[in-house]
């Protein structure tokens, strides 16, 4: 992939981040803050691929992993809350 | 493969991913988007393949799908935003739906409260639209579409066009405070009275965004409230005393008139024992044991003595009841006390007027009765004996019908036995006295019922009226009487009066048949018409003067002929029978008359007045000319003796002797009173002696040629003669003197002054009317008659002096014979004519002369005189026939002179007895009229019986009239008017003989 391209998808993933990050205040559920916090891991992944291109790319690369691994981590967090939290208004509305 | 850290997280991420993935699964549909679950799965499943495949990469082992890792990364993203975005919306629709459901309930729950709250509630916004009500106000606006009229209550019933300014919404709206009002509302004709109270409905923010409003139908607790006012205004204004005590007698209450009944204020006694209204006495032996009764019963009621403050005692009517508390106690009790000291007295009134009734019944003309309901006679006040000869112990306790007369009673029992029972009001009937008679009571009653309203009975009056309905009985026939003589006078001639002696005369009373003057009655009795106002205005004061005359000299019944004026203006006479009618000290109040129409018996007399005025100037003319007549004969044969002894001796003087002019001044003097003895036998009628038809025009013609030169020049004289005048038969002298007379006449009566004589003459036709106003009406036919009409401009004359110009010797005039005028009357009377005068003073006047028109008669014609007969000599014997020796001595020496032989007689046997023996010798008779023994016309047809060859002149002093109709059958030779002159005697003589 170009470094234009990699730009691209890195404003991209920024816009993105910003709308999850609108949507996620009008919500109001503490839950999705996982995904957010997922999706700026996802972001910063792409941010690292750029600067694997500047030097360090191991230290980026690997940073770029481990992003990839914690926004797993963040959403699987976060879906196992918004799990419960389903379940819980569920119940009490029965 | 290469096992790297990159590896390692690559590893753990697809892990992670792979469970978040198996997490995301599980989230419930519901709570998102079955698509949003499904892309987001499907992304968390892509990134986990990213993972995977990155580790592979990693590892050393390419799949080839190394270039989609970035691409997955914004697919996820994108993905993860839009489950986001899913959950967001599906969340928030979720959460409205809750919130719905929650408002529903919570609507449902506040909408529960308000209708069961029993208060009509709305709730208005800021614009005053209602948002909400409750069922208490639908109830109580039934007829309000709150959906159409979504307005303020002052919009409700009926709508308002204005909000009201008093408005609590509008208050609270605009100060955000808690206001409320009373409006009232007319609701099936009862007024309604809600209690409006507006509360603001805050935001957060503390603005006020809506009311609510409650409505509260205060009716019954206004009309509550207002009762408990109006009851403790009426206790605290009561006329009557009213405490309330506690147990121990302590006044808890006392109203202003119990503590003013006393002397004291409220504020003095409240607190006090009843014992400062009461003395000891009064305490111990009245108020204690009222106390106990009431104790022991429950309420009491008795007269109490109280005491004011000052210590006057005055009697009380006192009422006590107790009350008990919530517990069932006796708390207290509620004493009313009333002052009946004035009921006291009126109490001991009424005693006294009950007394004063009874003794007035007992002693009352009339007859008090008290009967029950079954009409059985409870009481009877003692009179019944005088009114019906019974005892009042034998009425009491039997009926009413007991008592009425058998025929009586069906018309009582209907009039008295109605329901409800009726008052009696002089109920008039008849009632059988104990003797059998009959008695009329006029009975006046009331009903009496006891306290439930029941008919106990009747009590009233009853009068003895027998002896009025017998006097109204007798009224009634005395009315029926006058009603019939009423009529009888209404049929009558005679108007019967009644009316005051006051100003004008005002009449009472007058009969119908006051009609026949045009007047109605009510005229009179109304006053329009006074009977002052009937009489006529020129007798009116005549009348009262007589009236009062009457009055002066106490004559009560007069009569009085006064003429009246009828309605029309018409004048009536009337005569009056008035007598006057006095009060008992003397004075004239009324008049009462009787009038009849009198005005044909007063016309009837005016026309015999006339009659006999006419027919004493008649007699009287009729004297005189039988006088005049007399006089005119015997003085014309005095005359004829004059004249002709005077001719003789002229016969015998010589010529222009002494002697001669002596006898000739005796013959002119004998001629002159012949002249005047004309004029009296013309007044007689008997003058005229030459009848013959002439025509007036020309002897009017001619005799004033003559008469012009008598009149003064300033006098005109104008003619106005008619052609083809008819002929009349007339004595043309005797016209010619009243030509003269009339024409002198009217020159004596313009006098020295200028004037007009006018002489008219013309064919008059004479109506019965005309000859009615004329002299000499001896009824004379109407017809055509010739006219003579001579005016003047004179003095003229007056009524008075008119009656008189006819009489003889009557003259205005400083000198006159006085004969002129009646000369003139007498020549028309004897021509059979009329003579009207039309004058009045200073106007002049006119003397109108009808004269018959001609018709043939036997005519006497005097034979001319001849001049030369004297010189004639006859032969034979004349029989001289005449009572005067004078006249037969005169008449033998003229006729001897003449050649004749003469025999005369004294009578007419004489003259007849001579000429039985002698009518072959005798050549003419002149004969006498009038002689004793055989009057001229007996003697007359003597001698014609003895031989009719032998003419005979008839000799009179009257006149050839009374002569032709004395000797209507024809046969004279002529007549010889006394006296003559020789030569007219002897013309006779030789016109018989030598014809």
């Amino acid at each position: 992939m170009s470094e234009a391209e990699e730009l691209t998808v890195a404003i991209f993933g920024l816009a993105f981040v910003v709308a999850i990050f609108v949507q996620l205040r009008s919500l109001q559920m503490r839950e999705l803050i996982f995904f957010f916090a997922g999706a700026v891991l996802i972001f910063s992944a792409s941010v690292f691929v750029i600067l694997e291109k500047t030097g360090w790319e191991e230290a980026f690369k690997l940073m770029e992993h481990l992003c990839y691994a914690s926004a797993g981590i963040c959403f699987l967090v976060g879906c196992s809350l918004l799990g419960r939290r389903f379940k819980d208004e569920h119940g009490g509305a029965s | 493969m290469n096992l790297t850290p990159a590896g390692i997280f690559d590893v753990i991420a697809a892990i992670a991913f792979g469970a978040a993935l198996g997490q995301a699964l599980r989230l419930p549909a519901k709570k998102t988007s079955w698509e949003a679950k499904a892309l987001f799965c499907l992304g968390l499943m892509m990134f986990m393949i990213v993972c995977v495949v990155n580790f592979l990469e990693n590892s050393g082992i390419s799949t080839g799908f190394a270039g989609y890792e970035d691409f997955s990364k914004i697919l996820f993203l994108l993905l993860l935003m839009f489950f986001l975005y899913a959950l967001g919306t599906r969340r928030e629709i979720n959460r409205r739906a809750e919130s719905e459901k929650q408002l529903l309930a919570s609507r449902q729950e506040y909408q529960s409260i308000l209708n069961n709250i029993g208060i009509a509630v709305a709730l208005l916004d800021s614009n005053m639209r209602i948002v909400s009500i409750n069922r208490q106000m639908e109830s109580s606006f039934p007829k309000i579409d709150f959906k159409t009229k979504p307005l303020c209550h002052n919009r409700f019933d009926p709508p308002h066009p204005t909000p009201c300014p008093n408005c609590p919404v509008e208050k609270t709206l605009k100060d955000g405070l808690v206001h409320e009002a009373i409006i009232v509302k007319k609701k099936d004709f009862e007024n309604i009275s809600y209690r409006i109270i507006a509360s603001p409905l805050i935001d957060r923010t503390g603005k006020t965004v809506g009311v609510i409003e409650l409505v509260e139908d205060v009716t019954e607790k206004l009309k509550s409230e207002t009762h408990v006012r109006m009851l403790q205004s009426a206790v605290e204004q009561s006329s009557e005393g009213l405490a309330v005590l506690d147990q121990d007698g302590t006044i808890v209450f006392a109203n202003d008139a119990l503590a003013k009944m006393h002397g004291y204020e409220p504020a003095e006694v409240i607190g006090k024992s009843v014992s400062i209204f009461h003395t000891r006495d009064q305490m111990e032996y009245e108020v204690l044991p009222f106390t106990q009764q009431v104790t022991q019963i429950g309420s009491a009621r008795a007269e109490i003595h109280h005491m004011r403050r000052g210590g006057a005692v005055f009697p009380t009517l006192m009422s006590s009841v107790i009350f008990k508390d919530q517990e069932g106690n006796v708390a207290g009790r509620v004493t009313t006390v009333t002052d009946i000291t004035e009921h006291k007295q009126a109490t001991e009134a009424l005693r006294k007027s009950d007394d004063k009734f009874r003794a007035l019944a007992e002693t009352s003309l009339d007859w008090l009765w008290e009967y029950d309901e079954n009409y059985i006679f409870r009481y009877v006040s003692p009179r019944i004996q005088n009114i019906l000869g019974y005892q009042s112990g034998e009425v009491v306790g039997k009926s009413l019908f007991d008592f009425v007369a058998p025929d009586e009673v069906g018309r009582l029992k209907n009039i008295l036995q109605t329901n409800p029972p009726k008052p009696i009001n002089q109920l008039e009937a008849k009632y059988l006295a104990k003797e059998g008679k009959i008695v009329v009571l006029d009975t006046s009653g009331v009903p009496f019922f006891d306290a439930s309203g029941r008919f106990r009975g009747y009590r009233g009056i009853s009068r003895d009226i027998t002896i009025r309905k017998q006097a109204e009985e007798g009224l009634q026939s005395a009315l029926e009487k006058a009603r019939e003589l009423e009529e009888i006078v209404n049929r009558g001639f005679a108007i019967a009066w009644l009316w005051k002696a006051e100003k004008n005369w005002p009449v009472e009373f007058v009969s119908d048949n006051i009609s026949q003057f045009g007047y109605t009655v009510e005229e009179f009795t109304s006053g329009q018409v006074s009977f002052s106002d009937l009489i006529y205005e020129k007798d009116r004061a005549r009348v009262i003067m007589e009236v009062n005359q009457h009055i002066e000299a106490h004559e009560e019944d007069f009569l009085q002929t006064y003429r009246i004026k009828t309605k029309s203006g018409a004048i009536r006479w009337v005569e009056d029978h008035t007598w006057f009618r006095q009060d008992p000290s003397g004075e004239v109040t009324h008049f009462q008359g009787m009038t009849i129409d009198i005005t044909k018996r007063k016309q009837a007399e005016a026309t015999r007045r006339k009659l006999e005025t006419q027919m004493q100037r008649m007699q009287k003319l009729e004297s005189l000319s039988i006088l005049a007549g007399g006089v005119a004969h015997d003085f014309n044969n005095l005359l004829m003796i004059i004249t002709g002894n005077a001719d003789l001796g002229l016969m015998d003087a010589p010529q222009d002797s002494t002697q001669a002019e002596i006898l000739q001044e005796i013959k002119d003097a004998a001629v002159r009173a012949s002249k005047l003895s004309n004029q009296m036998r013309a007044y007689s009628g008997q003058g005229h002696v030459g009848m013959e038809q002439v025509v007036l025009n020309d002897i009017v013609t001619e005799m004033l040629r003559l008469l012009k030169s008598s009149i003064p020049k300033k006098i005109q004289l104008e003619c106005d003669f008619s052609n083809n005048l008819p002929f009349i038969e007339a004595d043309t002298s005797q016209i010619n003197q009243v030509v003269m007379n009339l024409v002198i006449n009217a020159s004596e009566a313009i006098g020295d002054n200028e004037g007009t004589i006018s002489i008219r003459t013309d064919t008059f036709e004479a109506t019965s009317e005309y000859l009615a106003k004329t002299h000499l009406d001896e009824n004379l036919p109407t017809g055509p008659y010739v006219l003579l009409e001579v005016s003047d401009t004179g003095c003229g004359m007056n009524a008075e002096t008119q009656e008189k110009i006819f009489d003889p010797f009557f003259t205005t005039k400083f000198i006159g014979r006085g004969l002129g005028l009646a000369a003139v009357f007498g020549i028309i009377r004897g021509h059979r004519g009329a003579i009207r005068v039309i004058s009045e003073p200073s106007q002049g006047c006119t003397f109108q002369v009808l004269f018959p028109l001609g018709k043939e008669t036997a005519k006497l014609q005097a034979s001319p005189a001849n001049t030369n007969v004297r010189e004639w000599k006859g032969h034979g014997t004349v029989l001289v026939v005449d009572d005067e020796k004078s006249f037969l001595n005169v008449a033998s020496i003229i006729l001897k002179r003449s050649g004749f032989e003469v025999a005369t007689a004294e009578d007419g046997r004489q003259a007849v007895d001579y000429f039985n023996r002698y009518h072959d010798q005798v050549v003419a008779v002149l004969l006498d009229m009038s002689m004793p023994v055989m009057g001229g016309e007996e003697t007359f047809a003597e001698l014609r019986k003895i031989d009719d060859s032998v003419p005979v002149f008839l000799c009179s002093g009257f006149s050839e009239q009374d002569a032709a109709r004395h000797f209507s059958g024809g046969g004279l030779a002529g007549f010889l008017q006394k006296p003559f002159q020789i030569d007219t005697l002897l013309s006779v003589l030789r016109k018989v003989m030598e014809p």
